[in-house]
C-alpha cells in the first residue's frame, strides 16, 4: 500500500517521513497574506495620493482653460457686438436716411436691421433712436421671428438712462450699459430677459449728433455659451463688478440687483474672503471647503478690435472700467468623483494583487513549514545518528556540527562552530589529518582510518570521511566531515581474529593428533637408523674395526639425528602458537614445507604428491603458520579424496601468479565435491570424512580471508577437485 | 639342486633404515642384500632362497603382506621377520597368520632383532636340513625296482617275510633277497633304519 505522499515532493526522498502542520500552514498564510497586502498597500497609498493631485492638478488645468476660454468667449461675443454696432453707425442706408428721412429710406434702414437681426440671432433688439429720444426705426427679434416694428408702435425712450447716456458722448464714443435684466413697462420682463445695450452716437458730418444706433444684446446668450463650458471641471460662473451673479448657483442668486426687495446675496455677502480677494486681483485661485474657485476679470470691452488705433474707429467708454469676473468652481465633490473613480480602478488591482500575495504566502507558508518539519527531521536524524557530523568551510573553520560532535569532544553546544580545525584538533591530530584535508579541499571524497581521544573513554578506533561540497560551477565550498566510532567493530573483529588464530591453533593440534601415529612412525625412521648404526659401531669397536666405515655409520648417525629434529621443528613450528607476526611468505616455500609435512603419511598411503611451483612467485603478505595451515588443509583434503576415489592416489600442488595475484592450487584425482554441498562445504561441521571435525575448510576459509584473500573451489573435468586460493601479491 | 648361502634379505623404502640395518648385520657378520621395494626384490627372488627376510610392512607400491602371498605363491620358503610401526599390531597379527615368523615392532632394540635373525636363521638351517635328508631318503628309494617298492611298501605296513610272499605269490627266499637288496641300495643296516628313512622320505612337505 502506497502511504499518501506529502505534496510537490519526490516519494523517495526524505520528505517522506515530513509531516506538514496544516494548522500552521494556514496560520502563516495568514499572517503572511496580511504582511504582503499592508506591504503592496504604502504604493498603493502613495499612487493614490499622486494620482489625486494629479486629478487635482488635472481638473484644476481644465479649470483655467475653461476660464480662459470663458474669457475668450465673452470678448469674442462683445468684439463681435462692438463691429456690428460700428458698423451700423456708418453704413449707407443710416446715412441716407439721415440725410433725407423719407418713408423709403426709412424702410431700407429697417430691412438693413431686420436682414442683421435674422442673420444674427443675438439681437433683442436694433434701433435707431433719434436725439429726442424718439424711436425712429426698430427691429425685434421676436422669439426667432424677427419683424420691423411698425411706426404706430414706435416709442419714446428719452427717459432711459442709456439714452441719456448716449447723447452724452461725442462721435466715436460707445455706450455700453451693464449686464441687467430687460425691462418691460419699468417692471422686470418675466421670464427675465437678461440685455446688454450697446449704443452709439450718430452725428452729422459738423459733428451733431442727430441719433444713436441701439443693439439689445441678448445676454441669455453669452450666459448660454458660457454655459456650453460647465463641465467635470466645474460651473461658470460669471459675477458683475459689484459682485452680483450674471450666473450664479441658483436663479435665486442670480440679478439681485433687478429685485431689490430680494435678499442681496452677492458675493461679498455668500463669502467675503473671496470678495476681497477678487477686488484686489485680477485674477486668482481661491480654497474654500474642499471647492477650488478660480476667478478672472474680463474686461469684455478691451477687445482684439479695440487695439488698433485709427480715425473713426469708434471705442466704448469707460472700458477699462467695465469688467465682469468668470469664476469656475471646482467642487470637492467633483474631486471626490474623480478620486472616488481612481480609488475604484485602485481597488480591483489592489484586489487581484492581494489575492496573488495570500497565494504566495500560502506557498511561501507551505515552503516554510515543510522546510522547518524538515530540518526538524535532519536535525534528529543527525543529532541521533552515532557519527560525528560537521561542515567545514574552505578556511578550515567549523560551519556546522551535531550533537555526537560535541559529545565526542566534550564540548557544549555552539562550542565548535567558527573553531578551526586545527584549534579543535590540537598539532599534532591535524598534522596528521591535514593531507586528506587538502585532498578534501581539491574536491576529492577521502574516507581514512584514525585514532581519536574521546574526552571520557580515550582513544577510539574512527573511520573519518571528508566529503567535498563543491558548487555546480565548480567553486569549492567546504567539506562534510562524518566520523565513525568503529571501536567496537575493531574490537569485535579483534576478538573475532584472535578466535580465528586460536580456533586454527586447535584446529592444528588436531591435525597433529590425527597424524601422531604418522609422525611417530617418521621419527621412528631415523630413530631406528641411529640405533642400529650405534649399535654396529658398538659391536665392531670390540673387535677389530674398519676406520673408514665407522665414520660413515658416525656421520649417518648425525645425518638421521638431523632429520629427526628436523621433523620435530616442523611440527613444532606447525602447532606453534605465538603472536602472529605478519611478514612476506613465499608461498612455493609453504608448499615444500606442507609436502614435507605430509610427506610420510603420503607416502605410507601411497599417495603421490606432486609439486609443480613457479619459479620467481612473488611473496604475500601474511602469517606463514596460518598459511601453511590452509595449504595443509587442503592437501590432507585432497589425499583423503584420492584414497576414498578408485582413480591414481595423486594430489597436486601448483602455485602460479599474474599481476595482482598469487595463487595456491590443489588438485585431487579423487570423486570430486558433491555438487548439491556447493558453497555449504565450506560451512563448520561439514564433512564427509569419519572421524573429521569439518573445521579444516571452514578455518581454511576464515584464514584466507582474514589475508583478503578468497578460497573457492571447482570439480576438475576430468574427475577431482581443485581448490584454489588467492592472495594479493606483495608491493614491491 | 643347491640352495643359495643363507642370506638376510631386507625390504625397506626407508633407505637409512636399509643402510643402518646393513651396518647392524654386517656388524654381527651376516650377509645381507638391500631392497627399496617389494617389486625389486620379487624380481630376482627364486626358490633356492635360504635365511630370512626383513620387511617392512608399510611400503608404497606392494605392501608387506602382498609380497608375503606372492612368495608363498612362489613357494619361496624363507623365514619372515615383519618389521611394524608402533600401533601396527593388527596388521603384524595378519601377517603372522598369514606364515610369518615373527615380528618386531619400530623402534626396536637392535638385539631383539639379532635375537629374531639369529632364531630365523636356525629356523632355516633346520629346515634345509629336514629338506635335504628327505630329498636324501627320497632319492635312495628312487633307486628300487618296482618289485622292491612293492614289497619295501609291504615291509612299511608292518607285515612279516610269509605274509609279503603270500601276498605276492613268491617264495619266502625270494622276500628275503628282496629285502637285502633294498637295504643295500638305501644304504641301511637293520630294520629300524629302513623304517625310519621311510617314514621321513614319505611325510609332507612342510614350509
Amino acid at each position: 500500500v502506497k502511504p499518501p505522499g506529502p505534496w510537490l515532493a519526490q516519494a523517495h526522498t526524505i520528505h517522506r517521513a515530513v509531516q506538514v502542520n496544516i494548522r500552521q500552514v494556514i496560520l502563516l498564510t495568514v499572517l503572511l497574506g496580511l504582511a504582503f497586502s499592508a506591504l503592496l498597500a504604502i504604493p498603493f497609498v502613495f499612487y493614490q495620493r499622486a494620482e489625486a493631485d494629479n486629478n487635482l492638478s488635472l481638473l484644476q488645468a481644465e479649470q483655467e482653460r475653461v476660464t480662459k476660454l470663458a474669457a475668450g468667449a465673452i470678448r469674442q461675443e462683445m468684439d463681435a457686438v462692438l463691429s456690428d454696432l460700428r458698423y451700423l453707425s456708418q453704413h449707407n442706408e443710416l446715412r441716407n436716411y439721415l440725410a433725407h428721412d423719407s418713408r423709403s429710406n426709412r424702410l431700407d434702414l429697417a430691412r438693413e436691421y431686420l436682414a442683421l437681426a435674422t442673420q444674427k440671432h443675438i439681437y433683442d433688439q436694433i434701433r435707431f433712436i433719434g436725439r429726442d429720444g424718439r424711436e425712429r426705426v426698430r427691429v425685434d427679434f421676436n422669439e426667432g421671428r424677427p419683424a420691423i416694428i411698425a411706426e404706430q408702435d414706435l416709442r419714446d425712450q428719452s427717459g432711459r438712462y442709456y439714452v441719456g447716456e448716449t447723447l452724452r458722448l461725442s462721435p466715436g464714443q460707445i455706450y455700453v450699459s451693464p449686464l441687467d435684466l430687460h425691462l418691460e413697462q419699468g417692471a422686470v420682463e418675466q421670464p427675465p430677459k437678461p440685455a446688454i445695450r450697446f449704443a452709439a452716437p450718430v452725428a452729422d458730418d459738423q459733428g451733431v449728433i442727430l441719433g444713436m444706433v441701439v443693439l439689445n444684446y441678448q445676454g441669455q446668450r453669452l450666459r448660454d455659451k458660457l454655459g456650453e463650458l460647465d463641465g467635470h471641471a466645474g460651473r461658470i460662473r460669471l459675477l458683475n463688478a459689484q459682485g452680483h451673479w450674471l450666473i450664479g448657483a441658483t436663479p435665486e442668486d442670480e440679478w439681485v440687483f433687478m429685485y431689490p426687495d430680494r435678499p442681496q446675496r452677492s458675493l461679498a455677502v455668500l463669502s467675503p474672503p473671496l470678495w476681497k480677494q477678487m477686488e484686489s486681483k485680477k485674477s486668482g485661485i481661491h480654497q474654500t471647503n474642499g471647492s477650488w474657485i478660480r476667478f478672472e476679470r474680463v474686461y469684455p470691452l478691451l477687445g482684439e478690435n479695440a487695439t488698433p488705433a485709427g480715425a473713426g474707429f469708434a471705442r466704448p467708454i469707460d472700458a477699462d472700467r467695465y469688467y465682469w469676473t468668470v469664476a469656475v468652481e471646482l467642487s470637492q465633490s467633483a474631486i471626490q468623483a474623480a478620486n472616488q473613480a481612481l480609488l475604484k480602478r485602485l481597488w480591483t488591482v489592489y484586489g487581484a494583487l492581494v489575492l496573488f500575495a495570500f497565494l504566495v504566502a500560502g506557498a511561501l507558508a507551505f515552503a516554510i513549514s515543510r522546510n522547518k518539519a524538515l530540518a526538524q527531521v535532519m536535525e534528529k536524524v543527525v543529532d541521533n545518528v552515532p557519527v560525528l557530523v560537521a561542515y567545514v568551510d574552505t578556511e578550515q573553520r567549523y560551519r556546522f556540527n551535531n550533537m555526537a560532535y560535541e559529545r565526542f569532544f566534550g564540548l557544549k553546544p555552539r562550542q565548535i562552530y567558527g573553531r578551526t580545525m586545527l584549534e579543535l584538533l590540537g598539532d599534532d591530530d591535524y598534522r596528521k589529518a591535514r593531507p586528506y584535508i587538502e585532498q578534501a579541499l581539491a574536491g576529492e571524497a577521502v574516507s581514512f582510518e584514525r585514532k581519536l581521544r574521546h574526552v571520557g573513554e580515550g582513544m577510539r578506533d574512527v573511520t573519518i570521511s571528508y566529503l567535498p561540497d563543491t558548487l555546480p560551477n565548480g567553486e569549492m565550498r567546504g567539506f562534510y566531515v562524518m566520523v565513525n566510532d568503529v571501536s567496537p567493530i575493531k574490537a569485535s573483529q579483534r576478538r573475532e581474529r584472535q578466535q580465528m588464530l586460536e580456533l586454527a591453533h586447535v584446529s592444528r593440534l588436531a591435525s597433529m593428533g590425527e597424524m601422531a601415529t604418522e609422525i611417530a612412525h617418521e621419527i621412528n625412521q631415523p630413530l631406528a637408523a641411529i640405533a642400529m648404526y650405534s649399535a654396529a659401531g658398538l659391536r665392531t669397536l670390540k673387535g677389530e674395526f674398519d676406520r673408514g666405515k665407522m665414520e660413515t655409520w658416525l656421520d649417518a648417525i648425525n645425518t638421521q639425528a638431523k632429520r629427526a629434529s628436523e621433523i620435530v621443528k616442523r611440527v613444532r613450528r606447525f602447532v606453534q602458537k605465538g603472536e602472529p607476526q605478519l611478514g612476506p611468505v613465499d608461498l612455493n616455500l609453504i608448499a615444500r614445507e606442507t609436502a614435507a609435512l605430509v610427506d610420510h603419511d603420503a607416502r605410507s598411503q601411497d599417495v603421490e604428491i606432486v609439486l609443480e611451483l613457479a619459479e620467481g612467485l612473488p611473496a604475500v603478505q601474511g602469517e606463514r603458520v596460518l598459511l601453511e595451515q590452509v595449504v595443509f588443509n587442503l592437501v590432507r583434503n585432497a589425499m583423503d579424496a584420492v584414497l576414498a576415489g578408485s582413480g591414481e592416489h595423486r594430489v597436486t600442488l601448483r602455485t602460479s601468479s599474474d599481476a595482482q595475484l598469487v595463487y595456491v592450487e590443489v588438485s585431487d584425482s579423487g570423486p570430486g565435491v558433491d555438487p548439491a554441498l556447493g558453497e555449504h562445504i565450506f560451512d563448520s561441521f561439514v564433512t564427509n570424512k569419519q572421524g573429521g571435525l569439518g573445521m579444516g575448510l571452514a578455518i581454511s576459509r576464515s584464514i584466507v580471508e582474514a589475508h583478503g584473500g578468497t578460497l573457492r573451489y571447482a570439480n576438475n573435468p576430468g574427475g577431482g577437485a581443485t581448490f584454489t586460493f588467492s592472495l594479493a601479491r606483495e608491493a614491491c | 639342486m643347491e640352495p643359495d648361502l643363507p642370506t638376510v634379505y631386507i625390504v625397506d623404502d626407508d633407505e637409512a633404515v636399509r643402510e643402518a640395518l646393513g651396518a647392524l648385520l654386517s656388524s654381527v657378520c651376516l650377509r645381507y642384500q638391500s631392497f627399496d621395494s617389494a617389486e625389486s626384490f620379487l624380481a630376482v627372488v627364486h626358490p633356492h632362497m635360504r635365511g630370512c627376510l626383513l620387511l617392512d610392512v608399510r611400503m608404497p607400491g606392494m605392501s608387506g603382506l602382498e609380497l608375503q602371498r606372492n612368495l608363498q605363491e612362489q613357494g619361496v620358503a624363507l623365514q619372515i621377520v615383519i618389521i611394524t610401526g608402533h600401533g601396527d599390531v593388527p596388521m603384524a597379527v595378519r601377517a603372522l597368520k598369514a606364515g610369518a615368523t615373527d615380528f618386531i615392532e619400530k623402534p626396536f632394540n637392535e638385539q631383539d632383532l639379532l635375537d629374531r635373525i639369529q632364531t630365523c636363521m636356525k629356523n632355516d638351517h633346520q629346515l634345509w636340513s629336514t629338506r635335504q635328508a628327505l630329498e636324501d631318503a627320497a632319492a635312495r628309494f628312487g633307486a628300487l625296482t618296482p618289485r622292491e617298492r612293492a614289497v619295501m611298501e609291504l615291509i612299511a605296513t608292518g607285515n612279516h617275510t610269509k605274509k609279503i610272499a603270500a601276498q605276492l605269490d613268491i617264495q619266502d627266499r625270494t622276500v628275503d633277497v628282496h629285502r637285502f637288496n633294498i637295504m643295500r641300495k638305501v644304504g641301511v643296516r637293520t630294520l629300524a633304519e629302513l623304517l625310519h628313512l621311510w617314514s621321513v622320505a614319505h611325510q609332507p612337505v612342510q614350509n
